[in-house]
């Protein structure tokens, strides 16, 4: 019999009960770390989000866009225009932020028809126009050279950013649950596998990728609101920073693309291994991580997860599915 | 009249890939669109499914205009089809594969319940001598006949007025073919559901279809019933060759 659990038939209800389980646990948070820890598990959370949210739109429908940053962005320049220029209620900017990146990514769709690297290339293309625009746009307190950049006063503490930090993952992680055990997510598994096959079984494929990379947008926009009043200055060289578009990409990979836990383990992992280098080698420690992160792809082309299906297919029936796509080939 | 395809023309680049090809297919029935390569039956398929946009002509399915819809549309309008090299997703399971499929057919509501799907899903599988004990077998590992059977599975788990079969039994030896036919047979005796049915074997063409469609260098040259179809003149010429070839 079918096995619901696995696959592309995610269980729902049990998938959210383990996310507000692990939400949960992480509200305790406060009571144990002090300022320094409770400060470097919201920053894990805000790479956790962003990786979790480009997964979406990268892992499982294999667009790998190179602009992300850009509605991280967006997100903290719309809270700063937000509360700072029209005395907006800060938590309205929050989600004013993701509105606006999902406005954008919505705009940005037709871009969708695009495939591989040509999507990858314009993406970041984008995200480098805007690092050129904003500073010379007024609206943005552009000073034609460089930017004035805003400073927010202090709008709450640093618990309440980490809770809040908290819901939105939680929050972000339902969306996906939800969206990907819909129609939708159905039609993502197949779009994922073949877009050929998935137009002949009646996919529509555009609607399918608009709505995974507005969705993603969102989240990812929600967090840059988040993200500016809490480092309390941003500009725009610094919040349109390539890393923010690379290093999700790189702990999604790490961690296990297209799948819904592995950003999260990678992320973990990674920003973890990332802490202990700076703490102990900050001379060399970009050096180490570099060299680490090649030996990951060489040794784990495909994820930590896939070595773990790899582990428990030995006790199953069947051989994990790339094993079995890799004989099917080599039959044919 | 389910299918009407009326004066259907198509060219890429320079080279004219189908002119003015007209015929009708029945609301029950299998019927045999056949030709030499290059004739222009995949054309004609993808056209007919929206994957190719016709330079001229219309195509309707129960009277309602298909001609420039996209793809989805026309699986929503009841056309599924199959494809000539299998089109299916490898890293998943049989069951899975089905599954993508019954998920597209909105006569099961908009919003399906789960138990709902699997039924379905379980029932196509079934219809197709697909036993439960290889629902879970990855589809990277199944053997040809398996691959077909899933591919139709997938055709009919969208409940469809119509069916394209492509090439459905290439690759099949001729026990398989036959038992692939009658499970043609069989769906097509159960469910009122019109097929059009691309084969190069004319054995298997013969065994199943009872009008043919022949096409030639994007041309109909025949359009009948299949028993006149083999000792038509153009028939014989366009699979043999003229007498001055």
């Amino acid at each position: 019999m079918a096995t619901w659990n696995k696959g592309i038939f995610l269980n729902r209800n049990r998938y959210l009960l383990v996310a507000l389980a692990g939400a949960l646990a992480l509200c305790l948070g406060p009571a144990f770390l002090d300022s320094y820890w409770l400060k470097f598990v919201s920053f894990l959370i805000i790479s956790l989000i962003i990786a979790c949210s480009w997964n979406l739109i990268g892992g499982y429908c294999g667009y790998f866009s190179f602009g992300h940053g850009l509605f991280f962005g967006i997100g903290a320049y719309t809270i700063a225009v937000a509360v700072l220029r029209f005395n907006v209620n800060p938590y309205a900017g929050m989600l004013l932020g993701g509105l606006v990146s999902a406005a954008l990514a919505l705009v940005m769709s037709p871009m969708l028809r695009l495939k591989g690297f040509n999507f990858a290339l314009t993406t970041l293309a984008l995200l480098e126009a805007t690092k050129v625009i904003f500073p010379k746009w007024e609206f943005t307190r552009g000073m034609k050279s460089w930017d004035l950049g805003w400073s927010f006063p202090p709008l709450m503490s640093d618990t309440r950013y980490y809770l809040l930090l908290v819901l939105v993952f939680f929050l972000m992680l339902a969306s996906h649950i939800v969206f990907l055990s819909s129609r939708l997510g159905f039609a993502t598994a197949a779009l994922k596998e073949d877009e050929l096959m998935a137009r002949g079984i009646g996919v529509n494929t555009m609607l399918t990728r608009v709505c995974a990379f507005v969705l993603s947008a969102f989240w990812v926009g929600v967090t840059g609101a988040i993200y500016a009043p809490m480092i309390t200055y941003i500009s725009s060289q610094a919040i349109f920073s390539l890393s923010w578009s690379v290093k999700p990409i790189i702990v999604s990979i790490f961690g296990g693309i297209g799948t819904l836990t592995g950003p999260i383990l990678g992320g973990a992992i990674l920003i973890f291994i990332d802490q202990l280098l700076w703490e102990r080698f900050l001379e060399y420690h970009t050096l180490i991580y570099g060299v680490l992160l090649v030996a990951i792809v060489m040794f784990l082309p495909d994820g930590l997860l896939s070595h773990y299906d790899r582990v428990t297919s030995m006790f199953r029936r069947y051989p994990p599915a790339q094993e079995a796509k890799e004989s099917h080939a080599s039959a044919s | 009249m389910l299918l009407r395809v009326d004066k259907v023309s198509i060219s890429f680049g320079g080279a004219r890939i189908l002119s003015d090809v007209s015929f009708n297919v029945g609301a029950s029935g299998v019927k045999g669109l056949i030709g030499p390569n290059g004739a222009g039956k995949t054309s004609l398929f993808n056209i007919i499914t929206g994957f190719y946009r016709a330079d001229g002509g219309n195509v309707s399915l129960s009277g309602k205009d298909l001609t420039c819809l996209r793809p989805h549309v026309v699986v929503r309008k009841g056309v599924a089809r199959t494809f000539q090299k299998p089109s299916l997703a490898w890293h998943l399971t049989v069951f899975e594969n089905v599954l993508l499929g019954s998920m597209n057919n909105r006569g099961l509501g908009l919003v399906v319940r789960r138990s709902r799907l699997k039924e379905w899903t379980e029932k196509c599988l079934h219809m197709c001598g697909v036993p439960p004990e290889r629902w879970q077998e990855p589809m990277g590992r199944a053997g040809v006949l398996l691959v077909k059977k899933v591919e139709f599975a997938r055709a009919i788990s969208l409940s469809p007025m119509l069916i394209l079969l492509d090439e459905i039994c290439s690759g099949l030896s001729h026990d398989e073919t036959d038992e692939m036919l009658d499970l043609l047979r069989e769906y097509g005796d159960r469910n009122r559901c019109g097929v059009l049915f691309v084969e190069h074997d004319l054995r298997a063409v013969q065994k199943i279809c009872r009008d043919v469609v022949v096409l030639d260098f994007g041309v109909v040259i025949y359009d009948g019933d299949i028993r006149g179809a083999f000792s038509d003149r153009r028939v014989v010429e366009a699979y043999i060759g003229g007498a001055d070839a």
